[in-house]
């Protein structure tokens, strides 16, 4: 396909296991913000998890066990984008102790600087620029919800809101407690429900007074955890990961 | 029982070890104090204190004032500089009875409406004063008395709580007890509700010499 | 109201105790947003606040690094000032070297400044046991303890407590009824408890930070009962656990800067006093006795491990603050003694983390107190290694889930069985969002929030 862009960025996407399994079209929005941003993505075969869920519950063993896997695929990326902040995170900062004193630490050390979270490399590495000019269809407010491990594990606040702000129509609504934790935590959603569940109100309450109609978010988690709240108390805002925000205020492509 | 030496050996065994090099603190973490006279006052009102500034001359009559302003009838005064020689004699003159730091103990402390001290030193950054224990001054007569009036030196004004331990470190005496007093006595303790007045004194004014 | 929370039951039925009470949340929650924010704007008055944490993260390093040679020159010092001093490697210890003291000089009666570490070693059961009767003196320490309750927040024990409720306790123990207003609540436990700093025996209070050089034990707060308890009686008895020293006055001012700070927003709190042990022969009032009693309790244990930097903590309190589980489920739901993150990472460390080591997961890792701690100690990484030592002790179905699900997950065709699973469900389902999942574990997700649905139908799942 003739393109001014440069296709020389090559990009393994890693939709991660929420994507995988509840969201693919979350994970497929990716793709497409990705190529039309100018890099070449390919998928992996394989459907990988970063071993998150038991590194967070002490479990090790089982952690490494299930990261293994993605770290043979993943090994001879160039470079890769992951669809979560939080498995970014698990990949670029905890993989490294995950690995320590295994014989694939090196290999390991390798991969965690090579992983990207997906706005921050759209924006930092990319360019929004190069996705053209942005218009959506449903002009909407939007509130943004900075997931913890990304705000605070890799310190990317200011991408997603560049991307959000490229994008013409939405109107951009910070929340009361913006940095504060939605209760997702991964299995402590599971383990203390009505814990979990007490401070993904908070987040809804300040959804609903700042009357935003859509929450966005670069966390499939944190996304399941604040609207399936705002579900049962029968809030009606929407709730979108960040790259389909993108992929739908693109311009009409012909495949 | 353990003894020192045990406790302190299980600590040793524990930790690594090797060659102790003093910890050098830089000298600029502290903040820059444009105006210190001026800061004083703003920090000490912020937390609801009284700044006063005069002449040496005009010491005691500013003491009186503040004396009236609560219609005091009981003033414990100590003899510790730079408290003026005629203070005694112009509180009485506003019609309030005087005690003296330390005669009769710390009964008439306890029932003194306010109570005069000294202060070795201010500091700008937070409007705080600094109390001695140390003869003729006292804990009593800053600490029992309702309201607190302490009187110091322009001359003892430091920049910061950094500059300040810095003089405290240099000063050979070491009294039992030094306060640094920001402020009356404070709390927050019932719903966040910001109570004045608890189990210090419930008001405190500095009166801030400045020829001296 | 205590007796609610059972802690030998799993934290979340004590978290659930505290989120049926939603008052309770409410107050907490305004307390916390209002001393947190204070925290922030504080901040900003140093001219580089990263500067000053991370120096306070390397003053406090210095001292646990050397600990033994700081608290050995601390000895002499504070006996060349006329102390005396006790080395306690338990609670049992400790408590018992007070009560002796507090028997010796013939008190009936402790006026106590609040001290977390009395908390910890159950200084006031041994002293009421023996017959001295502990009065704590701090406000929110006193409503706590008339209420027959542990402190609730390392730094304001009453947190939880409406004034409605502190009226009522205060006006059944003055035997007649108060106006329910904070100004008069107050006045009121000034009255009571001034005769008590009067006439006491023995003061006790504990030990902000101890400068090993200077001999000297500095002690904060804004309510002058800290003053009163170590001036006032005849007998001081200071208490402090092991870790909290610095080296000389300077480290001191560091350490002073962050703590105010950190507390409620003030740059330094209302009184700041230095004891340099007893009165002096030529000075008119003090105690004429001070004892030091430094306290181990299993703190040993930290140094040299990986743990080692949860000793840096200064007890300010800003981790409660900021903390979006403490915000709901307060002090009670964690420990009677330490809560939050620190309480999360110390009370496995000092009980035993196959005791308490659950108190670990209650959090989502969210790093809020990381970054907030004036002594930058790594908390959210802290309680990750509490729960990689606690995970052999948990139940036998977790581990076996994780164990299950990490084979299978191991290989593709186990990752490909889930997405099949989704797949049957969804034809099952139509897609769509489910209020009820009556799945193991996945159930527990449905408990307050729809399930966004399973891939495979005709509705395409949404978050």
């Amino acid at each position: 396909m003739p393109s001014h862009q440069d296709r020389s960025r090559r990009v393994t996407l890693f939709p991660t296991c929420l994507g995988t399994l509840l969201f693919p079209g979350a994970s497929a929005a990716a793709e497409r913000v990705l190529e039309a941003a100018g890099a070449t993505v390919t998928s992996v075969e394989e459907d990988l998890c970063c071993g998150q869920p038991a590194w967070n519950s002490g479990h090790v063993k089982d952690a490494l066990r299930v990261a293994e896997r993605a770290l043979d695929a993943l090994a001879e990326a160039e470079e890769i984008v992951a669809c979560s902040g939080s498995c970014t995170a698990m990949v670029s900062h905890y993989w490294v102790e995950l690995f320590e004193g295994t014989p694939r630490a090196a290999e390991a050390e390798r991969v965690a600087r090579r992983t990207h979270e997906f706005s921050s490399y759209v924006a930092g590495e990319l360019g929004v620029d190069n996705l053209g000019p942005l218009k959506t269809s449903r002009p909407r407010r939007v509130a943004y919800h900075d997931s913890c491990h990304m705000l605070r594990g890799l310190g990317i606040s200011d991408e997603p809101r560049r991307l959000l702000a490229a994008v013409e129509g939405l109107e951009i609504q910070g929340l009361t407690a913006q940095d504060r934790c939605c209760g997702f935590g991964g299995t402590f959603s599971i383990r203390f429900p009505e814990l979990s569940s007490a401070m993904a109100d908070e987040k809804v309450d300040d959804v609903t007074e700042h009357e935003a109609e859509e929450l966005v978010a670069s966390d499939l988690g944190c996304l399941m955890q604040i609207c399936g709240r705002a579900r049962a108390r029968s809030h009606d805002f929407s709730c979108r990961y960040i790259a389909e925000v993108l992929d739908e205020a693109m311009p009409q492509r012909i495949q | 029982m353990t003894s020192q030496k045990q406790f302190l050996d299980t600590i040793r065994s524990k930790l690594e070890g090797g060659t102790r090099a003093p910890l050098a603190i830089p000298s600029d973490w502290a903040p820059i104090i444009d105006d210190p006279l001026e800061r004083f006052a703003t920090e000490l009102e912020a937390v609801h204190g009284h700044a006063h500034r005069c002449l040496e001359a005009r010491l005691s009559s500013t003491v009186a004032e503040i004396v009236t302003s609560y219609s005091a009838s009981r003033v414990l005064l100590t003899r510790e500089e730079p408290l003026p020689p005629d203070l005694a004699q112009v509180i009485e003159g506003v019609g309030a009875e005087v005690t003296w730091w330390p005669e009769g103990g710390r009964d008439p402390a306890e029932a003194a409406d306010v109570g005069v001290t000294g202060a070795l030193w201010a500091v700008a950054e937070t409007g705080t004063v600094v109390v001695t224990s140390a003869a003729p001054g006292g804990r009593a007569p800053s600490l029992l008395p309702t309201v607190h009036i302490a009187v110091v030196a322009a001359s003892r004004m430091v920049d910061t709580v950094a500059a300040l331990f810095k003089e405290i470190a240099a000063r050979p005496q070491r009294p039992s007890n030094l306060v640094l007093v920001t402020g009356p006595s404070k709390t927050g303790d019932i719903e966040n509700i910001l109570v004045q007045g608890v189990h210090g004194p419930k008001e405190q004014h500095t009166i801030v010499v400045e020829n001296l | 109201m205590t007796d609610a929370y059972d802690y030998s039951k799993p934290f979340e039925e004590r978290a659930r105790v505290s989120l049926e009470d939603g008052q309770m949340r409410g107050i907490v929650g305004l307390a916390v947003d209002r001393n947190n924010s204070g925290r922030a704007r504080s901040m900003t008055s140093l001219r580089d606040p990263e500067a000053v944490r991370e120096l306070g993260a390397r003053v406090r390093d210095f001292n646990i690094s050397h600990l033994d040679q700081h608290l050995e020159r601390l000895a002499e010092t504070w006996t060349e000032a006329g102390g005396e001093i006790f080395f306690a490697q338990t609670a049992e210890e400790a408590a018992s070297y007070v009560v002796s003291v507090a028997k010796k000089s013939g008190a009936t009666k402790a006026v106590k400044s609040k001290s977390m570490v009395t908390e910890e070693i159950g200084l006031n059961e041994a002293l009421t046991e023996a017959g001295i009767e502990p009065i704590e003196t701090d406000l929110g320490q006193y409503i706590v303890q008339l209420a027959g309750e542990p402190p609730s927040h390392i730094v304001a024990p009453s947190v939880h407590k409406s004034k409605e409720q502190v009226t009522d306790l205060f006006s059944l123990t003055g035997g007649e009824q108060l106006e329910n207003d904070a100004d008069v609540l107050t006045e009121f436990a000034r009255n009571r408890q001034r005769p008590s700093f009067l006439s006491a025996g023995v003061g006790i209070s504990g030990v902000n930070m101890a400068v090993a050089d200077e001999g000297t034990l500095c002690l904060v707060t804004n309510e002058g009962n800290g003053r009163l308890c170590t001036s006032m009686p005849p007998v001081h008895i200071a208490v402090m656990g092991m870790e909290r020293v610095v080296w000389d006055f300077d480290q001191l001012a560091v350490i002073l800067s962050l703590l105010g700070r950190g507390n409620t927003g003030q740059k330094l709190s209302q009184y700041t006093s230095l004891l340099h042990g007893p009165k002096r022969s030529a000075e008119v009032d003090g105690p004429t006795e001070s004892h030091l009693v430094i306290i181990d309790n299993k703190r040993s244990n930290l140094l040299g491990t990986r743990y080692q930097s949860a000793l840096r903590c200064i007890r300010c309190g800003a981790c409660l603050n900021i903390c979006p589980v403490f915000r709901q489920v307060s002090g009670y739901a964690y420990d009677p003694v330490y809560s939050g993150p620190i309480g999360a990472v110390i009370t496995p460390l000092l009980k035993g983390v196959e005791n308490a080591g659950e108190l670990a997961h209650a959090s989502t890792l969210c790093g809020a107190c990381t970054s907030v701690c004036p002594v930058k100690i790594p908390l959210h990484d802290l309680l990750l290694y509490i729960r990689q030592d606690f995970a052999p002790h948990t139940s036998p179905t977790e581990r076996a889930a994780y164990k299950a699900w990490s084979l299978a997950w191991s290989k593709q065709w186990g990752f490909a069985l889930t997405k099949r699973a989704g797949l049957v469900l969804g034809r099952v389902t139509g897609g769509r969002p489910l209020r009820r999942l009556y799945l193991p574990l996945m159930s527990r997700w449905t408990k307050g929030r729809y399930f966004p649905g399973f891939p495979g139908g005709k509705h395409r799942p949404r978050p």
